[in-house]
């Protein structure tokens, strides 16, 4: 049996020194707490708005209130829309996993694209609805636009870097159907 | 879960990374040049072992169940962080320069080159290079990959093309 030496040879250099695994069961603990917190935080804020809401209907609280409800059971909705198919791989394999990264990086885009736009179009609403009201020189009213405007520039910045990594996916899925079957993501429409 | 079950998913969870942590070090070094980017890395493929774990049935060896989430991570990771560049001549600066004392830096000095020609390779032939660096068989890489042996025999003769290439540009 002939021995591969080029091989061989890569197979040493590829394992001098190997490092350390950093402490990671700790770090997992941590992120996984972070997740939680980060949950316990949206309910917090959801449970904020709606007391402020029920204790003072009248004022701006009320719209806002049921605005930010609105909002997260038509985002939620939209996600679980858009997400669709995209939970787990059918096959448990790369291949399969290079697919199925493929129609979730396509899924986020779409959605950063259109909760973008429904943001700028809530946006003009609401700018819209201050100014024909006379409410536009409250200072509730000015934190709300502000927080909006804040919220869209960041999604602006989310869209550039989805479109990116969308780039660099479809790249790779061109990639894997030079050897294996032409991938049917590929096929699929970007918009 | 229960607390026995969460003892045991916890112990296997250690043993799996103490039998095959050097390995997910080395992957990692595939994947990523900075230090600090790859011990994110590594924390995500630890994480995603570590939830993937109580689902795991004995489908397959242990051993291509690790790799393959491994792969899928560093695949992620690939996506969401593309190299800002992949040329040798800037990898060139990061590796020390100085003369070689010895035949133990002089290996750490090629092992260096080596990592920095596979990060150079397009992440479909890295994944296989790398399979077959950390000795697994042709049948255990088209497993992990769902592809067949021929393909997984065609894209490794390519990335081995691509390495040498980029090696002798190297040097």
């Amino acid at each position: 049996m002939s021995v591969d030496l080029e091989l061989e040879s890569w197979r040493r250099e590829w394992r001098v020194d190997t490092e350390a695994l950093p402490e990671l069961k700790r770090r997992i603990r941590g992120q996984n707490r972070r997740m939680i917190a980060g949950a316990h935080v949206i309910l917090v804020c959801l449970a904020i708005a709606t007391v402020l809401g029920f204790r003072q209907p009248r004022s701006g609280w009320g719209g806002f209130a049921a605005g930010v409800w609105i909002a997260t059971v038509l985002a939620s909705g939209y996600t679980l829309w858009v997400r669709r198919g995209t939970w787990a791989t059918p096959a448990a394999t790369t291949e399969a996993y290079v697919e199925l990264l493929y129609r979730r990086a396509v899924a986020t885009l779409r959605k950063t694209v259109v909760l973008g736009r429904a943001m700028i179009a809530v946006l003009a609403l609401y700018g819209g609805w201050l100014v024909l009201s006379g409410r536009h020189r409250t200072a509730f009213s000015g934190l709300v636009f502000a927080a909006f405007t804040v919220a869209i520039l960041l999604m602006g910045v989310l869209e550039r870097r989805r479109r990116r990594a969308m780039e660099e996916m479809t790249r790779l899925v061109d990639r894997a159907s030079d050897v294996a079957e032409p991938s049917k993501a590929k096929r699929m429409d970007l918009e | 879960m229960t607390g026995a079950a969460r003892e045991a998913v916890e112990a296997r969870f250690d043993r799996l990374l103490k039998e095959h942590g050097p390995a997910l070090s080395r992957l990692a070094f595939g994947y990523e040049k900075v230090a600090a980017a790859r011990e994110d890395l590594m924390q995500e493929i630890a994480l995603a072992i570590w939830q993937a774990l109580p689902r795991f049935r004995g489908e397959c060896s242990e051993r291509t169940f690790v790799f393959r989430i491994a792969h899928n991570r560093g695949l992620t990771h690939a996506v969401r962080r593309p190299p800002a560049h992949d040329s040798l001549t800037e990898e060139r600066e990061h590796i020390d320069p100085r003369p070689l004392p010895d035949e133990h830096a002089a290996r750490a000095h090629r092992r260096d080159w080596l990592r920095a020609a596979i990060r150079r390779l397009t992440p479909l032939y890295r994944e296989v290079i790398m399979l077959t660096l950390e000795e697994l068989s042709t049948a255990e890489i088209a497993e992990i990959l769902g592809i067949t042996e021929n393909n997984v025999a065609v894209r490794l003769s390519r990335a081995r093309q691509s390495l040498k290439q980029a090696l002798e540009e190297a040097l």
